[in-house]
């Protein structure tokens, strides 16, 4: 073997599911009882990539491209069509039970916290079903009630909890046990902007200290931004991009806006108007410049402007990485 | 791994969420226990009988209550929660964790067990004495115990065998339960105590596992069957068990199969 296995391999992965239809009207439900019409669903479609230990993975794409699948087949939870999952060297179906023990999972629309029992009861339920070792377990408690803010939830019962402090105590449940590999599928639905912060710098942390191995799918392109070095786009059960982010935005989206303060005088919007400018606007003194990159060398236009008037201040920017989703998506 | 201690302490203190709602489920028995009383009551002055196949008229009370008393104590509700389960998915939620699943039901079960134990059985064998069962002596009492928690896993056998159902077809299951139910109240000997079955019932139920549910108890308690008899017949019980674990086994080994291939 070599040393530096991945810790997750996926070949030519490919789920369908079956699905009955189930027609509205009472007669057809009568008939139905008889007779059933299947629809298969391709979820996954031949899709291969695979992970190193450590990496911090953004796993992106529309509703209904995948994601959920791809994370139940890699827990074990639902076996693959055809292709070769491996997680830690094994195949994380047939060995669930034990591949269960080394990775943690929040499957962010259910709950892995009992419902009528307060928090604290759901981590001692954690701790003897994972075996989590006296010292280890008391570490991390402090160390999570401390980081996710979570000290003043613990006696409560879960069902009192609102859905983003229950979603903060499901993130600290799955790391409980400090697994080296965790899959966190939408974890930040139902966090408010501060909520939000503290679980992002909970989770880079837990990733740069422990070393620990990252999955996240979700829609808010701030957690991917923010915390992951590389991103899987899905769309229609296929990988359209994997890649590093930057990677993403410069192949994906090749415009940028130039914003720009004049010291002097005042030129006129047309005089921007060029083959791959694609938006000029003025609000009050500043200039903003949409231009593509295919068609303009972004140094030289900036230089000629430079040369040409006087300039107080500028920069560009990129798009924001929502945007570029957003165009991705449309296609 | 059979069962989790931490998980059936946890079931345990969730069930205590749920005391007060438990108190009406014990007076429903109480008024069920007044009933068979005064019915029996009724039938034996009505004959000026002393005995009815060889019931007298405590004993037939006291073998009623304590049908009422079983079916209070040794209730799961299991279907209802693997159904519950499969219909909001969070089977899915079991699969991701490092035990299996009927060690997670079992051990819920016993849970809901034990706070039977602690808060219905107390309260209802007051209730039981106070209407004036026979208490019987100390070593048959121990075998009525052990014979209880044997119908306690009998009834958890055939419920996740119901909820296995659920997770293989995909459908609820949990009205099955009423006819399985229906059928265990009577080819059990609930109501009344199978000799007083025409033959071919009483033959009918010595092939069904519903007699090990409520006979075979029922029977210690008012010492109908004794000494190696009542051996024999908790060892008919553990066999049952085991042939309906087996059958369990083999239907929820089939729904996950499904619900891997189909997912949920
Ligand atoms: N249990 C199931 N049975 C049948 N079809 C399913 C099942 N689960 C998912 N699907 C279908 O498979 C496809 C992928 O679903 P999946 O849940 O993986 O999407 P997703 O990327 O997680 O979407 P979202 O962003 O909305 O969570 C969808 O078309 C969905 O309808
Ligand atoms: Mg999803």
């Amino acid at each position: 073997m070599m040393k530096n296995e991945s810790v997750i391999n996926v070949k030519n992965l490919t789920k369908e599911y079956v699905i009955e239809e189930k027609e509205s009207g009472l007669w057809s439900a009568v008939k139905s009882l008889f007779k059933r019409k299947k629809r298969k669903i391709v979820a996954l479609d031949n899709i291969s990539f695979s992970v190193n230990e450590g990496e911090f993975i953004g796993v992106i794409g529309p509703n209904g491209a995948g994601k959920s699948t791809l994370m139940k087949i890699l827990t074990g939870v639902l076996f693959p069509t055809k292709g070769h999952v491996s997680v830690n060297g094994k195949d994380p179906h047939k060995n669930r039970l034990e591949i269960a023990k080394e990775y943690g999972v929040v499957f962010g629309n259910k709950s892995n916290l009992l419902w009528d029992i307060a928090v604290i009861d759901s981590f001692e339920l954690s701790k003897s079903i994972y075996k989590i070792p006296d010292h280890v377990y008391e570490e991390n408690l402090k160390y999570f009630a401390k980081n996710l803010g979570i000290s003043k939830l613990l006696k409560q019962p879960v069902r009192k909890l609102s859905l983003g402090e229950r979603m903060k105590c499901e993130i600290a449940n799955a790391f409980l046990h400090n697994p080296k590999l965790v899959f966190l599928d939408e974890p930040t639905i139902g966090l408010d902007v501060l909520s939000k912060d503290s679980v992002r710098s909970f989770l880079r942390k837990i990733n740069k200290e422990r070393k620990t191995t990252i999955i996240l799918t979700t829609h808010d392109m701030k957690d991917i931004s923010e915390l992951c070095e590389r991103v899987i786009l899905i769309n229609e059960g296929r990988i359209i991009y994997d890649g590093t982010l930057s990677d993403l935005e410069r192949k994906f989206y090749s415009k940028r806006k130039i914003r720009i303060l004049f010291s002097a005088s005042y030129p006129k919007i047309e005089e921007f108007s060029a083959d791959g400018v694609l938006h000029v606007e003025k609000n009050g003194e500043e200039y903003l410049l949409v231009v593509e990159l295919k068609k303009i060398k972004l140094k030289e236009f900036v230089q000629k402007i430079l040369s040409k008037y006087k300039v107080a201040d500028f920069h560009v920017e990129g798009i924001e990485l929502a945007e570029i989703i957003k165009e991705i998506y449309r296609k | 791994m059979l069962i989790s201690y931490a998980l059936i302490k946890s079931k345990l203190i969730s069930n205590f969420a749920y005391r007060w709602e438990s108190i009406g489920v014990i007076l429903a028995s109480a008024v069920e226990m007044l009933i068979v009383f005064y019915l029996w009551s009724a039938i034996f002055s009505w004959n000026n009988a002393t005995e009815i196949n060889g019931f007298t008229l405590t004993s037939i009370i006291t073998y009623s209550v304590v049908a009422i008393f079983i079916r209070l104590i040794c209730d799961t509700v299991i279907d209802g929660e693997m159904n519950y389960d499969v219909k909001t998915g969070d089977i899915i939620v079991m699969l991701s964790r490092p035990i299996s699943i009927r060690t997670h039901y079992l051990s819920s079960a016993i849970g809901y067990f034990i706070f039977n134990l602690l808060f219905k059985f107390p309260l209802a064998f007051v209730i039981a004495i106070l209407i004036g069962i026979i208490i019987p002596g100390l070593d048959t009492f121990l075998l009525f115990i052990l014979s209880i928690f044997n119908s306690f896993l009998l009834l958890f056998a055939i419920c996740f065998i119901i909820g296995s159902l659920a997770i293989l077809l995909n459908e609820e299951t949990w009205s099955l339960w009423f006819l399985i139910d229906a059928l265990s109240l009577l080819f059990g000997g609930f109501f009344i105590p199978l000799v007083f079955f025409p033959d071919w019932i009483q033959a009918i139920s010595y092939l069904l596992p519903f007699h090990a549910i409520y006979s075979t108890p029922l029977l210690i308690y008012v010492g109908k069957t004794s000494g190696i008899d009542a051996l024999l017949s908790i060892f008919v019980q553990i066999v049952w068990i085991i042939a309906l674990f087996i059958i369990g086994g083999f239907v929820v080994e089939k729904g996950l199969r499904r619900i891997e291939a189909q997912g949920g």
